[in-house]
């Protein structure tokens, strides 16, 4: 009885839990550092990846955001120009984030490149990554859009 | 399969798609003229009928010309207000629209906009890894020149050195724009406004002696007139920026003495610094962006435009030469006595099939490279009425977009030149002896 009472319960408390874990999987934190939002649009497999993200850094230090790693690759951070030559992106040595302030990595400005993807990132999949900044290793759960998204889905929120 | 193509330089890419698209259409041409050599008589055919013939390719070189032509220049319009903006690495501004701010201040389209304040200034001008930090106060004019006040850092920047003369020294100098209506030498008042509206009388006694001019640079400052920022805000009965005593130009400023400036160019003693400088400066009361950014959603919006313009432009090019191909039955019509008799005197079926293919295909690869060239003329032609109207350097060269469209024109064409063939062939033989 006591076993199908529990049983019970955890169930009626499971939604409640999985909301709590979809809010939890937008943001990543450690030491004043945060990482929310993270997004990247669905990318074919051997194309070029860009992960967009907020990284928030509430420390007393200022903090060095330097790339990230995914599925074993390494993520660089690039930054997007535009010309007579049209768009390109270079790649940054670093992005200092100074004491209690943050950097929006977002489309055709800031972005982590993962080059040749291994596999098909198909929209309404979710990507597990590294972010490396101020020294840490904070891992960010990506929220993988349509093709032609602009924004994460919780673009807006203040989670 | 797609991580090969991607691994293909760019070049490559162009040459293997323009290939791909022109090969169906050489093939069946390859299929219907192998072992025959109808071209002597097709030339008389086109000889015959010269008139029709040129009107037919006129026809065609036309609808081709307008699609190659529009294609060019809108390519070159997006490359050339893209070069424009190259220089202008980040603006920063008050609060308000991006827009509005880029076409002030990288294309001089002056608007009413709030100023960033001394103080502000002075926090952006001394943060960590600006270079320079140059004011761009604009709302002045000169026989339709925009007079902007600046620094020297900024007319540096912008054209690099001077074509002639020296940069301006005193707040009562101005440096030209390549184009500006003012020589070296010269002097002028600015009126107070632009346009129409402008109050020509309104800085009487004032002038600017022109001691410089700068290369071009292909943007709309190239007819503007640049004036040191204290003599934009001396001239306005503004306190100067500098402490009363104190008669040098540039930064740095006083910023309780500094009236405000519409936008502030930074520009970063590193690349990476222009990322972190627009982070530090997109808050409440500061609006950081790139240009470029800004440019670069413009044009995206605009790629559902261009692709609709290219499929109108194949669309165009299609109708025209269906009506030719659709001209073309009716002339088989009048010919037809002459392919019955072609027909009689033992020719094979596949050669009368082969000589009416190849007549239209000679209308059609005539038509389509006096295309290309017509394309050409008309984009260098609108390129120079741009660039007189919007100051900003429209350079519209034929690419491979432009061959991709033509290939695939002429690959569809040379399949749609099958049907007056097969219904020449189709006829009956006997009816068409005794006409």
């Amino acid at each position: 009885m006591r076993a199908c009472l529990l049983s019970l319960l955890l169930i009626a408390a499971a939604p409640a839990f999985a909301e709590t874990h979809d809010h939890d999987d937008h943001v990543a934190e450690a030491e004043g550092l945060r990482v929310l939002h993270a997004w990247t649009p669905a990318t074919a497999k051997g194309a070029d990846a860009l992960v967009y993200m907020e990284v928030e850094n509430t420390s007393a230090a200022e903090a060095l955001l330097t790339g990230g790693e995914a599925d074993g690759q390494e993520l660089e951070l690039v930054g997007f120009s535009y010309g007579a030559a049209g768009e390109a992106w270079t790649v940054l040595p670093g992005l200092p984030i100074p004491a209690g302030a943050d950097v929006d990595l977002e489309p055709k400005v800031l972005a982590l490149r993962w080059s040749s993807v291994p596999m098909d990132l198909a929209p309404g999949a979710e990507l597990e990554i590294e972010v490396e900044v101020g020294g840490q290793h904070l891992p960010a759960h990506v929220e993988i859009g349509e093709a032609g998204a602009t924004a994460h889905s919780h673009a807006g929120h203040n989670h | 399969m797609a991580e090969f193509w991607a691994s293909l330089p760019p070049a490559l890419q162009d040459v293997l798609f323009a290939l791909a698209l022109i090969a169906p259409g050489l093939l069946a041409g390859a299929l219907v003229l192998r072992g025959l050599r109808p071209l002597p008589l097709v030339g008389a055919m086109l000889r015959r009928f010269v008139w029709v013939n040129t009107l037919f390719v006129a026809l065609i070189a036309v609808s081709v010309g307008l699609g190659v032509g529009l294609l060019a220049q809108e390519r070159g319009l997006r490359q050339g207000s893209a070069r424009a903006a190259e220089k202008f690495d980040l603006i920063v501004a008050a609060p308000g629209s991006e827009v509005t701010v880029m076409l002030a201040s990288v294309y001089l389209q002056p608007s009413d906009m709030a100023l960033v304040t001394g103080a502000q200034y002075a926090e952006i001008a001394g943060a960590e890894g600006v270079a320079f930090a140059a004011p761009i106060a604009f709302g002045d004019s000169y026989q339709g020149a925009p007079v902007v006040g600046t620094t020297v850092d900024f007319v540096s920047h912008l054209a690099g050195p001077l074509a002639e003369g020296r940069v301006f020294a005193t707040a009562e100098e101005a440096v030209a724009g390549a184009y500006a209506p003012v020589d070296v030498g010269g002097s002028f008042t600015p009126a107070h406004g632009h346009g129409p509206g402008a109050e020509g009388g309104a800085h009487e006694g004032f002038a600017y002696a022109v001691t410089g001019r700068m290369a071009p640079t292909g943007s709309p400052w190239d007819r503007a007139l640049l004036v040191p920022v204290e003599g934009v805000w001396a001239v306005h009965g503004l306190a100067n920026g500098h402490a009363p005593d104190d008669s040098r130009i540039g930064p740095p400023f006083v910023p309780e003495m500094m009236p405000g400036t519409p936008a502030v160019l930074v520009h970063a003693t590193e690349l990476w610094g222009n990322y972190a400088l627009k982070s530090r400066f997109t808050r409440n009361d500061l609006m950081a962006f790139f240009p470029g950014t800004v440019l670069a959603q413009l044009h995206g919006l605009m790629r559902d435009v261009r692709s609709a313009m290219s499929l109108m432009a194949v669309l165009t090019q299609v109708l025209v030469t269906l009506s030719v191909l659709i001209g073309l039955m009716i002339m088989v019509r009048l010919i037809a006595r002459s392919l019955a008799l072609l027909r009689a005197i033992g020719a094979p079926l596949r050669f009368v099939f082969a000589v009416v293919w190849a007549y239209s295909a000679a209308l059609i690869l005539s038509g389509a490279a006096l295309g290309l060239a017509l394309g050409w003329v008309a984009a260098r032609g609108i390129s120079a009425v741009v660039t007189a109207r919007t100051d900003v350097l429209v350079t519209a060269n034929l690419g491979w977009p432009e061959a991709h469209l033509v290939a695939g024109f002429i690959s569809l064409t040379l399949f749609m030149a099958l049907l007056p063939a097969w219904l020449a062939v189709r006829r009956p033989l006997l009816t068409d002896l005794r006409t």
